[in-house]
């Protein structure tokens, strides 16, 4: 040790060593920190400015706020923004209708090979691609496809009924594709919810019904929460399915950005984005304050 | 057999009316492990009564069966005089305080409690009278509003009590639901919650593992090992005249004697432990020439002039252990026998290792097992 041996002295050696530990997650967090910052942060800066100041626009660029007054003043763009959100509260709802169940299935079976088995068969389809998944769904749904065949074949429908090009489609395909998202946030809290809490609901006389209703479903509503809005939110902003499932047909602000993109209508394209993000940041905060207050105690450990 | 035998046990309480709780040869298996085996009891009303054996014996499930948590795979369940065996525990007249309590983490005290009186649908202002009334009892007035993870481990625990309690179930189920208390905490608990079983004067099963706390709470005792009740009595029955080995090992301490009997009066017996012959008690019938254990507890094995007239030898002093109001004296007995002596220790000062003094018990204290 270098410390003098007197008391006084090591009061300061102790002091710089405890400074030290305090500063050593600087480099730490650097990387990380200073990557969002650069690829978030200014590029949203970036966005805000080229909605206002089209500078990579043709011609002399110069502060202007035609295009939010194009998109605000439009009741066409107010249309794709309501198509949006309807498309998103479908998907989510049909995702959380299926992937409840799902996941309070998945957390009753013992045997440890069939739940992997059901992991596999629910978190597998991950690993691939969107845009093949999105193509595997459209040979499955379009009017020569397997189950317009088979609707037909069993006598159901006489003509085929369409399946893609419309929202019908575009929400088929995004339940698939979002469902583990789902699954997963619903599952981790009903891992942590204990059976003791269920036998003990039973045993003051509740029924099964009764018990999902008063015990399991508000103690897990956190996970429901968190999973509808993982879900909405990867819901308004998706692109490549609801483009290729829509085939044109359906418009949404995701396309509208494409659309604009393309088009070199930089501007524009910003507002979009724009709206789209406040959209979400809304959407997140207004779910979260709903939550807040009447489920506060369901989210103190057992 | 002894699970048999428990049928016959003697029920305390009003003639004529049928047992609070009367389980008939009820069976579990969990797998290959044959969890409870063929056990038959029978609790009276009002009865504050334990089940007790180390874990893994069955008390638990046995417990779970009675509040139809368990379907018993053979058997039945009878309540109050009524086959319950097929009744689903949301249908059944008992209540449980868990092991880990389970209380309602999004609710708070109030409505932890009045959950079973909502489910009934009893009216509003009953409830809340109701409510309060049981939280007086567990002495937690005006803790209605507080949330469940502001409590404290003992707090919790009346909550869990009072939660039961207040649906009048005609039997309380308890699974040790102490164990998770530091020990002064449980101490006091125990106190309060005989007390507390005094005051309501409902059927109380209670499940431990501890057996200090079956003998000082319990009006009966079943002791439970590998699925099976060993024995059934008051804690001073089966302290004094345990029935098995195992009995005698897990309740308190004893010195066990393998020997033969020589004769026996009915009342009394002589058994011969090699070079040792000595008066003892059976707790069930022996005949001559059966091989038997005889049980000893420590306070009973006397020394120096505290020991009897008949049942007296020399023995030397093995060692001593200081264990402050008494003193442990491990005792060479003839026939190389070590036996264990518990004494007070004002009468400890003249023992020293390697003096020889006078070992002797009393006959009555010298039970002999039924195996």
């Amino acid at each position: 040790m270098t410390t003098p041996a007197t008391p006084l002295g090591a009061r300061p050696a102790r002091a710089v060593r405890r400074r030290a530990r305090r500063t050593a997650v600087v480099p730490l967090l650097a990387p990380a920190t200073g990557a969002f910052v650069l690829v978030f942060w200014v590029c949203m800066g970036v966005l805000v400015v080229m909605s206002i100041y089209p500078f990579l626009a043709a011609g002399t660029p110069r502060v202007t706020l035609e295009a939010w007054r194009r998109f605000l003043g439009d009741a066409y763009y107010w249309g794709v923004v309501g198509t949006t959100l309807r498309l998103a509260a479908v998907v989510t709802g049909v995702c959380l209708l299926l992937g409840y169940p799902a996941a309070y299935a998945i957390h009753t079976i013992r045997r440890p090979g069939w739940a992997l088995a059901c992991y596999v068969v629910l978190f597998a389809p991950i690993l691939v691609s969107v845009v093949v998944r999105t193509y595997g769904w459209l040979l499955l749904l379009s009017p020569t496809g397997a189950v317009n065949w088979v609707l037909r074949t069993l006598g159901l429908v006489r003509e085929p009924i369409p399946l893609i090009f419309n929202t019908t489609g575009i929400v088929i395909a995004m339940v698939h594709i979002l469902l583990p998202f789902a699954v997963f946030p619903i599952l981790s809290v009903i891992g942590q919810l204990g059976g003791d809490l269920r036998e003990a609901a039973m045993d003051l006389g509740a029924t099964r019904w009764q018990t999902f209703r008063r015990v399991t479903l508000p103690l897990t509503l956190p996970g429901v929460v968190a999973a509808a809005q993982i879900v909405f939110t990867l819901t308004i902003s998706a692109f490549v399915t609801p483009f290729l499932m829509g085939g044109g047909k359906v418009q949404i602000l995701s396309g509208l950005i494409y659309r604009d993109m393309e088009a070199v209508n930089l501007a524009f394209a910003s507002v979009v984005a724009l709206v789209l993000l406040g959209l979400a940041v809304a959407i997140l905060v207004a779910s979260n304050l709903l939550v807040r207050g009447t489920y506060r105690r369901a989210e103190v450990p057992v | 057999m002894l699970a048999a035998d428990a049928v016959d046990t003697v029920v305390t309480g009003v003639a004529g009316e049928p047992p609070d709780v009367d389980l008939r040869q009820v069976s579990k298996t969990f797998g290959a492990v044959r969890a409870v085996d063929r056990v038959s009891l029978a609790i009276a009303r009002g009865e504050f009564f334990s089940l007790l054996g180390p874990s893994g014996c069955g008390k638990t499930t046995t417990l779970r069966i009675i509040g139809g948590l368990e379907e018993p795979d053979e058997g039945e369940v009878w309540l109050r005089g009524q086959d319950v065996t097929d009744v689903p525990p949301y249908r059944r007249a008992t209540n449980m305080v868990f092991q880990q309590l389970a209380l309602f983490p999004h609710l708070n005290v109030f409505e932890n409690i009045a959950f079973g009186l909502r489910l009934r649908r009893m009216a509003p202002h009953l409830v809340a009278r109701k409510v309060r009334e049981v939280l007086e009892l567990v002495d937690l007035p005006d803790y209605g509003d507080r949330e469940i993870h502001q409590l404290s481990g003992g707090q919790k625990q009346r909550v869990a009590i009072a939660r039961a309690l207040v649906n009048e179930p005609a039997v309380l189920l308890l699974d040790e639901p102490l164990g998770a208390l530091d020990l002064k905490l449980r101490l006091q608990m125990q106190a309060e919650l005989k007390a507390l079983q005094h005051r309501v004067g409902t059927t109380f099963v209670y499940v431990t593992h501890d057996q200090g706390e079956a003998l000082t709470m319990s009006d009966r005792i079943a002791v439970m090992h590998r699925g099976r009740i060993e024995q059934v009595g008051t804690s001073q029955e089966i302290y004094a005249r345990p029935r098995t080995r195992f009995v005698a090992a897990f309740i308190g301490e004893a010195n066990f004697l393998e020997g033969r009997v020589r004769g026996t009066d009915g009342e009394t017996a002589v058994v011969e432990a090699g070079p040792l012959q000595f008066v003892a008690t059976p707790a069930r019938p022996v005949a001559a020439g059966q091989p038997v254990t005889v049980s000893l507890r420590p306070e009973h094995v006397k020394l120096g002039p505290a020991a009897p007239a008949r049942n007296r030898w020399d023995g030397r002093i093995v060692d001593c252990t200081f264990m402050g109001p008494v003193v442990r004296v491990r005792v060479q007995v003839p026939g190389d026998r070590v036996l264990l002596a518990e004494v007070h220790n004002d009468a400890a000062a003249e023992l020293h290792p390697g003096t020889v003094v006078a070992v002797g018990w009393a006959p009555a204290h010298a039970v002999v097992l039924g195996e």
